[in-house]
């Protein structure tokens, strides 16, 4: 079962914190549909949390539908978040690996890479929304 | 929907001193409030008047439309841990149970039980031999056991160390959220009520300052960071709370309704504990009308 | 409510019985000692061979004067126990009992925890008094009879059963003393809200009630008796008895009248015939003894009433105390 955790210090809101955490679970395979979350008073308890913001956060999670409540029972993973199969992960890791050796022939060091990645992503991205 | 706990004007004289004066606030059922001042500022005095414990000088206060002083039946619905957490010394755990087995009417004797085993706190010791986050525990189970539905804590947490002020903490959300429970908790450490409470009541000067839904505060409340100033005014702000100045640079607190669109400001969000320091450094402005002539000429 | 007051007052009850006990021994012991002695020494057979009678003839050793004195010349030590034990025991009592009952209860801050039960203060109060009370009553009333029992011989040799003090030490009044001295400690507990200032507070008042009530009230309980018998004779009244002699000439002294009815002095005097010429001269004949007192069997009366002002007493501050707690605390 998945369990939470809120960043100190913040700016995010603690509960979209929580539905990012869902969201990455499911995207790592670590919860798969049929997977039942933790209940609103567990979480609760075991972060000592409002449990209004972990309402707030299961009701977002059901509104992208990615879960689904059910009375009695609890809330339960719908859906997967997990993209194409672990084949074309396999061989995205291997392009990614190879490029990253030549970056670093290239002698750029670990947050040059870093730094690369994201300006190129982040144009990448407005440049596919337009 | 009855209010959880309603003020109206009241006030509480000790002699000739106000501890508490002109307080009106309402909390409807089901929120987690924070009740936020300086030492002296009448949380204690607040909190008391709420549970029966002082009787007002002026002014009401009601629990679920009852008037709690003295009334069985209001007073079943509340549950209060007071400062210091009292306990009597020397009953065992097990005795205060019975105890409150035979005050309250409805007892969850069983609930209590299996409490106090999670948190192993052996029932046949006398409390006097506890350590304080046993005691406050103790105390917060026999609030809860009680099963009320307004829990009333007056700073539960102040005396304990940080891994039990975390167990307190966690098991009253865990109570929350099995029960529905109406919280009202007062606490100076601001931190530690971020995130658990979605209701601020900030208590300056034996009176309200502010009052409301976290959310909604600080949906409602923003940083303003730009180059040095002294015209305080800004085009959608309603009431700067707190300014302060640099030699270059001059930064506010203000509160606004509508969207800061004077491209010379910085915006940036307010957290909880930012803007309750902010409130406390600056009795003179408020959040409500009333006898508080600064407010809105700022 | 009963349970929670008595678990908290259980642990005094049974102070109360482990000192009781200790006493009791004492008491017993020495109790029946006295009693041995008052039959050796034929005191109690020259008391009874006296009977009731109100006047004797004390030249013939009527009266049982000598024996008497001697039995209480031998126990004076005891006697002086008793006075001071004896004297603050009921006030001990209710004051230990009673001033910390609320008073504790603030000073340790577990009102706060007992009055956010579902309980009212006034059904609080009422079960705690109550509790209290009935210790109260059941510990000093035993401790009472048994007091009344061992100051038996004392008081057959002295006649001074309705004497001041000795009259306080015996009998129902200690209940009344001791439930009012608990219901002063209430009070001043309630209203001070500190155990040690209501203690305080409850020996003062305690000590000038008593001292009003003895010495302004004791004597008129009933209206007092007058007599008068004549100098020259050698019959007197039989002190042994145990009539309370209050005055006439001066607190507990009666007077000497000359026949024409002046004052003379104050005190007694007994000129037993044949009259001495002195004695002639001193008052002249028909001199005569004055005396107002309260006869010995009215003791018992007395104590009733005296117990009766004191629970009323009791009532009054417990009610006023329970007042004082629902309108006036906080």
């Amino acid at each position: 079962m998945i369990e939470f955790r809120l960043a100190a210090r913040s700016n995010v809101p603690p509960y979209l914190q929580l539905v990012e955490q869902v969201r990455q679970a499911l995207r790592m395979g670590l919860l798969e549909a049929g997977d039942q979350l933790p209940t609103v008073r567990d979480v609760a308890e075991s972060i000592a949390i409002n449990p209004n913001t972990v309402l707030k956060a299961y009701r977002e999670l059901e509104h992208e539908d990615l879960v689904e409540g059910r009375p009695g029972l609890g809330t339960f993973v719908i859906r997967s978040l997990a993209g194409p199969s672990l084949a074309s992960h396999a061989k995205l890791r291997r392009d990614l690996l190879s490029w990253l050796q030549r970056a670093k022939d290239a002698g750029l060091d670990h947050e040059d890479i870093v730094a690369l990645l994201e300006t190129t992503l982040r144009s990448f991205t407005s440049e596919g929304a337009a | 929907m009855t209010l959880a706990l309603e003020a109206i004007g009241l006030g509480k004289r000790y002699g000739r001193t106000w501890g508490l004066r002109d307080c009106s606030l309402s909390i409807p059922p089901g929120h987690v409030a924070a009740l936020v001042g300086p030492n002296g500022a009448g949380k204690t005095t607040l909190l008391k008047l709420a549970v029966g414990l002082l009787r007002p000088s002026a002014g009401a206060i009601r629990t679920f439309g009852e008037t709690p002083r003295d009334d069985p039946s209001a007073l079943a619905r509340i549950g209060f841990v007071g400062q210091d957490t009292p306990l009597y010394a020397d009953f065992t755990v097990a005795e205060l149970l019975t105890m409150g087995e035979k005050l309250n009417p409805r007892w969850d004797q069983a609930g209590a039980k299996d409490r106090l085993g999670r948190l192993a706190i052996p029932l046949d010791r006398k409390t006097g031999r506890l350590s304080g986050g046993q005691r406050a525990q103790v105390a917060l189970t026999l609030a809860l056991a009680k099963q009320p539905e307004l829990l009333v804590l007056d700073e539960p947490v102040a005396s304990l160390d940080p891994l039990a002020r975390k167990d307190f903490l966690a098991a009253l959300m865990g109570s929350v959220a099995e029960r529905g429970l109406t919280v009202i908790l007062s606490s100076h450490l601001i931190a530690d009520l971020e995130h658990r409470c979605d209701y601020l009541i900030v208590l300056s000067e034996s009176r309200v300052q502010a009052l409301g839904q976290v959310d909604e505060l600080l949906s409602r409340h923003w940083i303003l960071v730009g180059p040095r100033r002294d015209d305080e005014r800004v085009a959608g702000v309603d009431v700067v709370v707190q300014v302060s100045h640099t030699d270059r640079q001059t930064t506010m607190l203000v509160r606004s309704d509508a969207a800061i669109t004077d491209p010379s400001w910085t915006v940036h969000a307010v957290g909880l504990e930012e803007l309750v320091l902010a409130y406390l450094a600056e009795p003179s402005a408020g959040m409500l009308p009333g006898p508080r002539p600064t407010e809105g000429q700022r | 409510m009963i349970w929670l007051a008595w678990r908290q007052h259980r642990g005094q009850l049974l102070s109360a019985a482990v000192a009781f006990g200790l006493l009791a021994v004492f008491l017993f012991v020495t109790g029946t000692s006295m009693r041995h002695t008052s039959t050796a020494s034929g005191l109690s057979a020259c008391l009874d061979q006296v009977g009731g009678a109100s006047m004797v003839n004390f030249v013939k050793g009527e009266g049982c004067r000598e024996l008497g004195d001697a039995f209480a010349a031998r126990y004076f030590g005891l006697r002086l126990l008793g006075l001071v034990l004896f004297t603050v025991v009921p006030l001990l009592v209710g004051m230990f009992w009673g001033a910390p009952l609320i008073a504790r209860e603030s000073e340790r801050g577990t009102d706060a925890l007992v009055w956010t039960q579902s309980v009212s203060r006034r059904r609080w109060a009422s079960t705690e008094f109550a509790m209290v009370a009935s210790m109260t009553i059941i510990a000093v009333g035993s401790y009472a009879v048994l007091v009344t029992w061992w100051y038996a011989p004392l008081n057959a040799a002295a006649g001074e059963r309705f004497q001041w003090l000795i009259f306080d030490q015996q009998g129902s009044v200690p209940v009344g003393y001791a439930l009012f001295a608990f219901a002063l400690g209430v009070l001043a507990g309630a209203i001070t809200g500190r155990t040690l200032r209501a203690m305080a507070v409850t020996v003062v008042g305690f000590l000038v009630v008593r001292f009003a009530v003895a010495v302004w009230l004791r004597p008129h309980y009933l209206a007092a008796l007058q007599r008068k018998y004549p100098v020259m004779s050698s019959t007197e009244p039989n002190r042994l008895l145990g009539d309370w002699l209050i005055g006439g000439g001066g607190p507990g002294v009666g007077a000497v009248y000359d026949a024409l009815g002046h004052k003379l002095k104050g005190g007694q005097m007994m000129c037993p015939p044949p009259v001495a010429q002195a004695c002639i001269d001193q008052v002249g004949r028909g001199a005569y003894n004055f005396e107002i007192y309260q006869p010995a069997h009215r003791f018992w009366a007395f104590q009733s009433i005296e117990t009766a002002i004191f629970v009323a007493l009791a009532i009054v501050l417990l009610f006023v105390a329970a007042w004082w707690l629902e309108h006036r605390m906080a």
